[in-house]
């Protein structure tokens, strides 16, 4: 009876890690995983979750992972191995997810006896970064689609990368019968110039499958590249038909089930952003992700939704949390100015939580800390290369608003290993504790 | 701004070899802000230290006169009275100084409250950390607050900011701490209460309440890790005399009181348990009242919902 009663108790909570490709979404979820078994068995022992003051480790019984059949299950082991080794986790091919399944013993020892442990299920979906772009086609016609897509290459940062395709694209010839052989030279060509352009940092790039193909049976699906103006302007031309076709059989079969399945199940959004790459290529580039993240939030829906209104109203968005991933990368003494650059880049997506009356929050993170500081300046890192030899970087202040960067300034990108891990506790993170706090509330 | 420099060089150490810490405080100059005392305050201490080190000397310099004129007369008494002259004094020197350390230490932490107030406005990470390390070497006689200390530097990680520091403090050290201290309560209650109720007169019960004060300020203080002296009891002790004031018109309106209702063995209980009652009371008082005093949470609460 206790145990029923206990059941029908439990809550069910759906958070979405939202970041775009390299952002660092598994090496969070890894070192989340890490760090809350640790916290299970840390009563009594030094506490590495200090401001987790909501979950305190005399009331948590257990953190457990429990399998689910509606995704693959995240792989903890795999990826914790790989760090073992040195090496980042290999990049997301495939959607998965855990369910961190938390047992606490109640405040009070008469609720204790009455209904027993309670119990909190956070349901936490990875996905490769890639396919997190295509949401917001799915609100859009391949004609505007297309349109948008020339629009973004007609300036920098994606100018320069589009060139080739786009001399190819001028120059093709349209009164060519549709056939497969000329549409993928096209699609071939659009592809090459994605993957050249992902490479050096631009974020906005569609559809995703060109970058990542999406597994059995969809390999197929997402083969459409933009059509220049003058095909678009004639709504029955063979070649804009064909690709609309295509368009619309990735956005039916790909794009909604996968939006309707894992992304508009969420209450909570963590919003992911790899700000040191901006800063590796640029201001420019520091404006595009300004631009992806405006675009990305019109791919979820957003609304606080009363006790009584969950009961009819569709799961929607209530609290969001806007994270500068990896901040162990710059000494602490910059982390201030890093959460203002934070700011100013989020600055539009805020804007649109706010008039929506979302709770939103800015936080820095680091889930796996690399560096080390100089203890004789506190302006330098030391951090072992890739390459195995231990550098020292020293920063110029980071600006506190992409306006503040001139045209040609870059910051260095470092290229480091992960550290010496040997078993869970070896892995020490910055404001992990800070953001569980928040996503847990007041279980 | 100009095009940022990347100064990025390969160092000789090997990084899993390099320490993963940080010294906390960053800058030798930086200091915790002392309130400079009004000189009229300055004036006094000057005064009382001038006079104290006068008689002192004037007892050195007397005792080496006597010595001198008596010496060729009576050389074994003169010189043993010379000994002993100059153990007492330096037994006094020894004590005087001991005491204005203990002093200075009540006075210090009775103003820390002020002192965290202003830190945490002006939230400079080198200055609360600065604040840190000195309240851990102020409570460093204290074996229980020794061990909180530890376990919160063992917590406080470089990239903590001054307010998350205060905040750590206030759950790893000031919280514990301040139950700690609330445990020493009861039992003084339990004590006071008993003896009030066993005492044959009233000077021996507010004797032993004076005594169980004194206790009970001391123990609270040493779980704060102060050694209070003679003269820093007193200063604590203010609340304890208030105490006795109050013990005292207790006592006078009970027995015009009970004279009056009762004459019989009935009475005499129930004017035992109402004074018994008061004791306890007063005791669980002047403990909370010590330990506000002492203890930082409110300004630390603060600093966790700012």
């Amino acid at each position: 009876m206790k145990k029923q009663l206990a059941n029908l108790l439990t809550s069910e909570r759906h958070i979405i890690v939202t970041g775009l490709s390299r952002s660092g979404k598994s090496t969070l979820l890894t070192s989340l995983l890490a760090h809350l078994h640790q916290h299970a068995d840390s009563a009594g022992k030094l506490n590495r979750l200090p401001f987790l003051s909501n979950l305190p480790p005399e009331r948590l019984v257990s953190a457990k992972l429990v399998t689910n059949n509606d995704a693959p299950s995240f792989d903890f082991d795999t990826n914790f191995s790989q760090l073992q080794q040195r090496q980042w986790p290999q990049a997301t091919q495939q959607i998965s997810q855990f369910t961190l399944e938390l047992t606490l013993k109640r405040p009070h020892a008469w609720q204790q006896k009455l209904l027993g442990d309670e119990t909190y299920r956070f349901i936490i979906y990875d996905y490769p970064g890639e396919w997190l772009m295509d949401l917001s086609l799915a609100d859009l016609s391949y004609s505007d689609w297309s349109a948008h897509v020339l629009a973004q290459q007609a300036s920098e940062p994606q100018l320069s990368h589009a060139k080739g395709w786009q001399t190819l694209l001028n120059q093709f010839d349209f009164d060519l019968p549709v056939s497969n052989l000329y549409s993928d030279h096209l699609v071939h060509s659009y592809q090459q110039y994605l993957q050249q352009a992902k490479t050096d940092g631009i974020s906005r790039l569609q559809p995703g499958a060109l970058l990542l193909t999406p597994p059995d049976p969809y390999h197929l699906l997402g083969r459409f590249c933009p059509l220049p103006a003058k095909v678009l302007a004639q709504p029955n031309h063979p070649w804009l038909l064909h690709f609309q076709q295509r368009y619309e059989d990735y956005v039916d079969d790909w794009v909604k089930p996968l939006r309707d399945t894992y992304f508009r199940r969420a209450e909570q959004q963590i919003v992911l952003l790899d700000l040191f790459e901006g800063l590796a290529f640029g201001k420019a580039y520091l404006f595009e992700m300004q631009e992806s993240l405006n675009q990305l939030m019109s791919g979820f829906i957003y609304g606080k939704r009363r006790w009584y209104e969950k009961l009819h109203k569709p799961v929607s968005i209530e609290q969001v949390m806007f994270v500068a991933s990896k901040c162990d990368l710059i000494p602490v003494s910059e982390q201030p100015r890093l959460l203002s650059l934070l700011k100013h880049v989020s600055q539009g997506a805020s804007q649109q939580l706010s008039s929506q009356h979302i709770e939103f929050e800015h936080l820095l993170l680091s889930a796996l800390v690399a560096t080390k500081p100089d203890a004789n300046n506190p302006q330098a890192l030391r951090y072992k290369h890739a390459d195995g030899t231990t550098h020292q970087v020293e920063f110029d202040p980071i600006p506190l608003r992409i306006t503040d960067l001139t045209e040609q300034a870059v910051y260095p990108r470092i290229n480091c290993l992960p550290p010496l891990i040997q078993d869970v506790s070896d892995i020490q993170s910055m404001h992990l504790d800070q953001l569980l706090k928040r996503l847990m509330g007041n279980v | 701004m100009t095009q940022p420099q990347s100064r990025d060089s390969v160092i000789e150490d090997d990084f899993d070899e390099l320490p993963s810490y940080q010294p906390i405080v960053q800058s030798p100059t930086a200091e915790v802000k002392t309130i400079d005392k009004p000189w009229y305050t300055r004036a006094f201490y000057w005064l009382v230290f001038t006079g104290i080190s006068s008689l002192l000397l004037g007892l050195v310099v007397t005792g080496i006169e006597s010595w001198f004129n008596r010496f060729a007369e009576l050389p074994i008494l003169s010189t043993t009275l010379l000994v002993f002259n100059l153990v007492f004094v330096g037994l006094l020197f020894w004590f005087v100084g001991r005491e204005v350390v203990a002093y200075r230490q009540v006075s210090q932490v009775v103003n820390e409250a002020q002192n965290l107030t202003d830190l945490r406005q002006e939230g400079d990470k080198i200055a609360i950390t600065c604040w840190l390390e000195a309240r851990t070497k102020q409570h460093q006689h204290s074996e229980v607050a020794r061990s909180y200390h530890q376990t919160f530097w063992q917590t406080v990680q470089v990239h903590h900011t001054g307010a998350e520091r205060l905040e750590l403090y206030q759950q790893l050290v000031s919280q514990p701490l301040k139950q700690s201290a609330e445990a020493l309560i009861q039992p003084a209650m339990l004590q006071g209460a008993g003896i009030s109720l066993l005492s044959p007169n009233n000077l021996i019960q507010s004797l032993i309440l004076l005594w169980r004060s004194v206790k009970l300020v001391r123990d609270i203080a040493g779980v704060y890790g102060i050694r209070p002296g003679f003269f820093g009891s007193i200063k604590l002790l203010k609340i304890a005399i208030e105490n006795m004031v109050i013990q005292q018109g207790v006592d006078l309106l009970l027995d015009a009181g009970m004279q009056k209702v009762s004459q019989g063995v009935l009475g005499k209980v129930v004017e035992k348990g109402s004074e018994a009652t008061t004791t306890g009371l007063l005791l669980r008082r002047l403990g909370k009242a010590m330990i506000r005093q002492l203890d930082l949470q409110e300004p630390l609460k603060s600093v966790k919902d700012s």
